[in-house]
């Protein structure tokens, strides 16, 4: 299941696997690599591991077998940013104070860069929220403003654990437009959890379906639709027919 | 504005009503029933001698507002860093706890007497009381609000290298300030009840006296409408108390915690 024939690999993960301390074997045997500048989803039966992997990736959980690389670019960026399933804001905060948060932490802080968290403020629709507390957002705008605090450090691999869950349908539609546009711009390689179906055929050139727990790859579907994707195109029958396909697979696994 | 104005009457309305009933209620069966004023005295005496003893009742009100609010803003403060001390080192909260669980469990009326022999009496000692009374829900909120936080967060933190000083200063203690504020709030109730109890033991000498002094004192002599309007002082005084940190607290909660709801 290599996508090596596109260009260098962004992610590696051979023979994955994670067993909690309790005895709960998460993930069983994951291999996979993610082409640089890939946008990969990952569906599942709830409980099958994909945020768990996806926190693995994020080197938030240790695995216990096999080997999980981010590989080192020449693109310029690096690291590795999250966003979670809520928007995980510090409500004490502003906006802009709350997109500029990760260049405060670590142990050398980069440079405060104000006109880059305003840019990225900017750039999910939020320009004029920038003085504004979260608590003030709806939950939408509350997970752009997450989605902009997670660009700030020029992330070379976004992990994204089924972000837009909680939003409503046309939410939930506006913001894939956006961060497809986002991805189209940036090209970060992207790793992103999600039950919904067709939002994962819209964000992706690839679909990974896991099976139930112990999680692993069951199904790998490449999606071959025209970049940039548009509103319109979840009208096109080919549309259509990734949907249907990936989502008989997942209810095999389900 | 007019709407504010008349809502805020709308809801005031309703206590002053009771009150007014009960007052009455009150005023007609010490009448019907004749009963003694030293057993119950109307709500008439009792306004009565609360206008006749207005700047005795003021100055003891004073005073143990000092009292009181001295003994809750030293378990805010210290409350706080014990809070901290827990959540930080474990062997401390393990070892500690049990004995800070002794200052919710001993009856204060037992250990008054105890302080009042080690720091005489007067001020320092009913602000003790006041302080011992006040100190526990501090530390357990504190503690708290410093030991429960968003994992989701936590893993944030941690994704970006943050130092445990980062972690600490931008997420740790604001994260924290709605619990203290819930401590500080029923801190502030028992920080008045305290210093009564500290005034019951301790007087503070020569011709000054706090609420609580005036409620023994006024006892003994069967005064009981003069008594009956200390004790209306001294519910005022907590209530006061308490509305002025939940004001403050809640103008808090609402500027940088609103989607936290601490009634």
């Amino acid at each position: 299941m290599g996508d090596e024939s596109t260009g260098s690999a962004a992610l590696v993960a051979s023979g994955v696997g994670l067993t909690y301390p309790g005895g709960i074997e998460a993930l069983r045997d994951i291999g996979l690599a993610v082409a640089e500048g890939s946008f990969v989803s990952i569906v599942g039966p709830s409980g099958c591991g994909k945020s768990t992997f996806l926190k693995a990736v994020a080197g938030l959980i240790p695995i216990t077998t096999g080997t999980l690389t981010v590989e080192r670019g020449d693109s310029g960026r690096s690291g590795v940013a999250f966003v979670f399933q809520s928007p995980t804001l510090l409500t004490w905060r502003t906006v802009l104070g709350n997109v500029f948060l990760p260049t405060e932490l670590g142990r050398a802080p980069q440079s405060r860069d104000l006109a880059k968290a305003g840019d990225l403020l900017s750039l999910v629709g939020l320009q004029e929220f920038a003085d504004r507390f979260p608590t003030e957002l709806s939950g939408g705008m509350q997970m752009r403003v997450s989605l902009a605090r997670a660009l700030i450090t020029d992330p070379r691999v976004m992990l994204l654990d089924e972000p837009f869950g909680a939003l409503d349908d046309l939410t939930r539609q506006r913001l894939n437009e956006d961060l497809h546009r986002i991805w189209q711009r940036d090209r970060w390689t992207g790793l992103f959890v999600t039950h919904n179906v067709s939002e994962a055929v819209y964000l992706s050139n690839r679909v990974l379906v896991m099976s139930r727990r112990p999680g692993t790859i069951a199904a790998d579907v490449r999606v071959d639709l025209p970049l940039p994707r548009t509103p319109e195109t979840r009208d096109e029958p080919a549309f259509g027919g990734y949907v249907r396909e990936i989502g008989a697979r997942l209810r095999a696994e389900a | 504005m007019g709407t504010r104005v008349s809502g805020a009457l709308r809801s005031a309305l309703p206590p002053v009503a009771i009150f007014v009933v009960f007052a009455l209620a009150w005023h007609v069966a010490t009448v019907a029933l004749a009963i003694p004023a030293f057993i119950l005295p109307s709500p008439l005496e009792v306004a009565n001698a609360a206008a006749a003893n207005a700047g005795r009742l003021a100055s003891a009100t004073a005073l143990t507002a000092v009292a009181a609010i001295s003994g809750f803003g030293a378990s805010l403060v210290i409350g706080c860093l014990i809070g901290f001390a827990f959540s930080q080192w474990t062997i401390v909260r393990t070892g500690c706890y049990p004995y800070a669980i002794f200052l919710q469990t001993v009856p204060i009326v037992a250990i008054a007497p105890l302080i009042i022999i080690w720091f005489g009496t007067g001020l320092q000692s009913v602000i003790l009381v006041s302080f011992i009374v006040s100190l526990f829900p501090m530390i357990t909120n504190a503690t708290a609000g410093l030991t429960t936080l968003d994992r989701d967060l936590v893993a944030l933190f941690r994704l970006y290298g943050a130092t445990r000083g980062q972690t600490l200063v931008k997420l740790r203690l604001p994260a924290a300030v709605p619990f203290v504020i819930a401590g500080a709030k029923t801190s502030s109730g028992m920080s008045v009840i305290g210093a009564i109890v500290g005034e019951f033991f301790a007087g503070y000498g020569a011709e000054r006296y706090g609420l609580g002094y005036l409620i023994t004192l006024t006892s003994g002599q069967l005064k009981t409408a003069y008594l009956f309007s200390a004790v209306l002082c001294s519910t005022a005084l907590g209530l006061v108390t308490f509305g002025a940190v939940s004001a403050a607290g809640n103008a808090v909660l609402k500027r940088w915690f609103s989607h936290q709801t601490h009634a």
